[in-house]
């Protein structure tokens, strides 16, 4: 399985971890899909550490994060 | 010194003696900007240079510290610099109410020891972080319940990780809370003391803050 780990108000009715089977979402595109996540409200995409692209093809084990952006002060 | 008897125990003698001699500037003197001036003043570090050019204005009152009613109108940094002094006169504090580019940056920072970003939008900590500072920088944002924290020395660059091409963040849908705003401001305050008795925090990376689940998650990026 993906482990897509998400952050602020991402986790709003998604919870903090979801796992998704790479076999049925190839890339991070079709779970933003899966999870009706907007990649334009994505600020930060993350798998395995590293910044990366909604087109990322996704392994077993791999783990994604997502964060919005956050400004203010 | 009486004033510092209850950081004892925590800081030696010899630390609060080097954050006395030790110079911060803060970068923004609204909701995080202002309160992490009164904890540097408070906890004895010598001399803060806060620059910001804005004024307080009503919907301010949320959350920046120095904001009141009496103060709507009035310089951000002027006001601080006031309440600054009647908490601790040992403190240096330079006000400056000037905003903030790429052509001022160096200078508004040469000299200290410590950088922090209190800013509020993504144009100005990217100018910084492009700056190429000799000195560390100290970084935080929120927007509702969330924030995200960040140390850079200098060669690092988190900042960039974290800003988007837009100019503002979620928090203009989130809004900006006082507990998250002054949990991530005092969060900073604790990188910068430990940063300024040399402690090497930085890391590629940041921590994001959750305080619906109170959690603080460490965020570690492979550059």
């Amino acid at each position: 399985m993906v482990e897509v780990r998400l952050f602020a108000y991402f986790r709003n009715n998604r919870g903090k971890i979801v796992y998704v089977d790479p076999n049925q979402y190839s890339n991070v595109q079709m779970i933003l899909d899966h999870l009706g996540i907007n990649l334009s409200d994505v600020q930060i995409l993350l798998v395995n550490g590293r910044h990366t692209h909604a087109q990322h093809e996704l392994k077993e084990n791999d783990i994604v994060a997502l964060f919005p952006p956050v400004a203010g002060g | 010194m009486e004033r510092y008897l209850r950081n004892k125990g925590s800081i030696t003698q010899s630390q609060q003696d080097l954050l006395a001699q030790r110079h911060v500037v803060v970068l923004g003197c609204g909701g995080l900007g202002g309160s992490i001036a009164e904890s540097l003043a408070r906890i004895g570090v010598g001399k803060l240079t806060l620059v910001d050019d804005d004024v307080f204005v009503e919907s301010n009152l949320n959350r920046q510290r120095f904001s009141t009613l009496k103060s709507i109108g009035l310089s951000k940094v002027e006001v601080a610099k006031e309440k600054l002094s009647d908490i601790n006169d040992q403190v240096s504090v330079v006000a400056k109410k000037v905003y903030i580019d790429s052509s001022n940056i160096t200078l508004l920072t040469k000299g200290c020891d410590l950088v922090i970003d209190a800013l509020d939008n993504f144009v100005t900590r990217r100018i910084i972080e492009d700056a190429n500072l000799p000195v560390p920088i100290i970084s935080a944002a929120v927007a509702g319940y969330n924030g995200w924290l960040t140390i850079s020395k200098p060669g690092y660059k988190n900042i960039k990780h974290l800003c988007s091409y837009m100019n503002k963040g979620v928090e203009q849908i989130f809004g900006n809370l006082s507990f998250t705003v002054n949990i991530l401001a005092e969060l900073e305050v604790s990188l910068a003391i430990r940063t300024l008795l040399s402690e090497e925090l930085s890391f590629h990376g940041f921590y994001f803050v959750d305080l619906k689940s109170l959690e603080i998650e460490k965020i570690e990026i492979i550059e």
